[in-house]
């Protein structure tokens, strides 16, 4: 969690450096060449339908409920967007011998992102992005906890953009999690706890 | 100017949205979410034939503030408990049961063909059993292989009963006794020397108690008893009782 607020304040506090970068070369030159553009902040939330596969506890022991994401672009340069935001993504434990009698596994991942933007049509983009974070694995039932795993999630996936309106867009996309959380537990065992991967399917709309 | 203020705070309204944690706490059980162990091991019937869709499950317990017995594996009313994990036997009669490690529990403890809520195939023809005591020590390498464990099908059940006269009054008809042999409802120890079953009936008088015991016919048991303390230390007696095809009366004179 600390690693995730930290993620994100230093992006924060990167994207106003680079707003003071872009003000300064105004000024100086006072000609329209900024290589490093400031554009409006834009916001995404959106729904997700968590997935998974492979041969770990998520895609054997568990099955997607619901989930839901925001995410904040920071700066722009050029088609590049940097973004930061974090995805919750809830599941339903299927297999008790396997992940605990435990209703539910709950995964946050705090993340950075790179997003590329490319124009296909008048007002459709796709956008595909790499990223890295810091994601956290919590069973619960109710409100009792059953434990947290956590460590590095590496993330790529991409979005389609349509715009709605000059400021208002829909969007839908895949987003690919290779989560590493820190496990403890027999050798034969350790790749099946410690390396999840996620597969969600979003939908939402960005500011 | 006033402009730039706007965009920092809905930036930073953005930024607390996107940073909002989701926090609770409560004093129950706890656990180890990072640590997974594995209780693994093998179920058969008396013929060593291996027996499937047998339930087995572990049950964590942790005690109140008014404490409650190690022994026991049910705790106390202020207590918590869980049955954290759950499984049947394969064809073969093994289980495999992974699951998180409790932190702060007081007993750890295997059900077999138990009828609890989580049984999906209790199996009322067979016996059942429960191995209390499991302790985090007996945990090595995050795992726990409790071998075969044997259940007997209640068609071959007769009965035990067991009296002890002229025990000491500083007992009030209580004693240590184990039985090692296939026992219903058997409830045992992990961690003593001899597969022990305590009596939940008696006492009956100061001075006899009769145990009773629902145990697979044709083998042989052994009942260990306490017969005294010598030194501060309990010394233990200990026989042998056939087990045949009829209910089994064996008296003890202390």
């Amino acid at each position: 969690m600390k690693k995730a607020v930290l993620i994100i304040v230093s992006l924060f506090v990167f994207t106003n450096l680079f707003a003071q970068e872009e003000e300064r070369v105004l000024d100086s030159t006072n000609v329209d060449k900024v290589k490093y553009q400031q554009f409006d902040e834009s916001f995404r939330i959106y729904y997700i339908f968590p997935g998974a596969f492979g041969d770990n506890m998520l895609a054997k022991a568990n099955e997607g409920k619901l989930g839901f994401g925001m995410s904040l672009s920071l700066i722009t340069i050029y088609n590049f967007y940097l973004n930061a935001g974090f995805e919750f993504s809830q599941y339903d434990v299927t297999d008790a011998s396997l992940a605990g009698n435990i209703e539910h596994t709950n995964i946050t991942n705090y993340f950075g992102e790179i997003m590329y933007k490319i124009p296909v049509y008048k007002k459709v983009t796709v956008n595909p992005k790499i990223g890295i974070g810091y994601a956290d694995v919590r069973q619960k039932t109710g409100s009792k906890k059953y434990g947290t795993q956590s460590g590095t999630s590496y993330n790529a996936g991409f979005n389609i953009d349509h715009s709605v309106t000059k400021s208002f867009m829909v969007f839908a996309g895949v987003n690919y999690s290779l989560l590493t959380p820190e496990t403890e537990t027999k050798s034969e065992y350790k790749s099946f706890y410690g390396t999840l991967h996620q597969l969600n399917i979003v939908v939402g709309i960005k500011l | 100017m006033s402009i730039k203020l706007y965009a920092m705070i809905k930036k930073l309204f953005y930024l607390v949205l996107v940073c909002f944690p989701l926090t609770s706490c409560d004093d129950r059980l706890d656990y180890i979410g990072t640590k997974k162990i594995v209780f693994e091991g093998r179920i058969v019937d008396e013929n060593n034939l291996p027996l499937d869709n047998i339930d087995v499950s572990v049950y964590v317990t942790k005690n109140g503030s008014t404490g409650g017995s190690w022994f026991m594996y049910v705790p106390d009313s202020r207590g918590d408990d869980d049955i954290i994990t759950y499984t049947t036997t394969d064809s073969n009669g093994y289980y495999r049961m992974i699951f998180p490690m409790p932190r702060d529990q007081d007993n750890i403890a295997l059900f077999i063909n138990q009828d609890v809520k989580t049984s999906t195939h209790y199996n009322p023809d067979y016996s059942n059993s429960i191995i209390t005591g499991i302790k985090p020590e007996n945990i090595i390498d995050y795992g726990l292989d409790s071998g075969e464990q044997k259940i007997f099908n209640l068609d071959n059940q007769t009965e035990l009963t067991v009296t002890i006269n002229n025990m000491p009054l500083y007992y009030y008809g209580y004693i240590d006794i184990e039985l090692a042999g296939l026992v219903n409802n058997g409830i045992y120890d992990y961690n003593l020397p001899a597969h022990f079953n305590y009596d939940i009936t008696g006492p009956y008088e100061d001075t006899s108690a009769h145990y009773v015991f629902k145990v697979a016919k044709n083998q042989d048991v052994v009942f260990t008893y306490n017969n005294g303390i010598i030194n501060g230390v309990s010394s233990y007696a200990q026989t042998t009782i056939h087990i045949g095809n009829e209910p089994v009366n064996y008296i003890i004179e202390y």
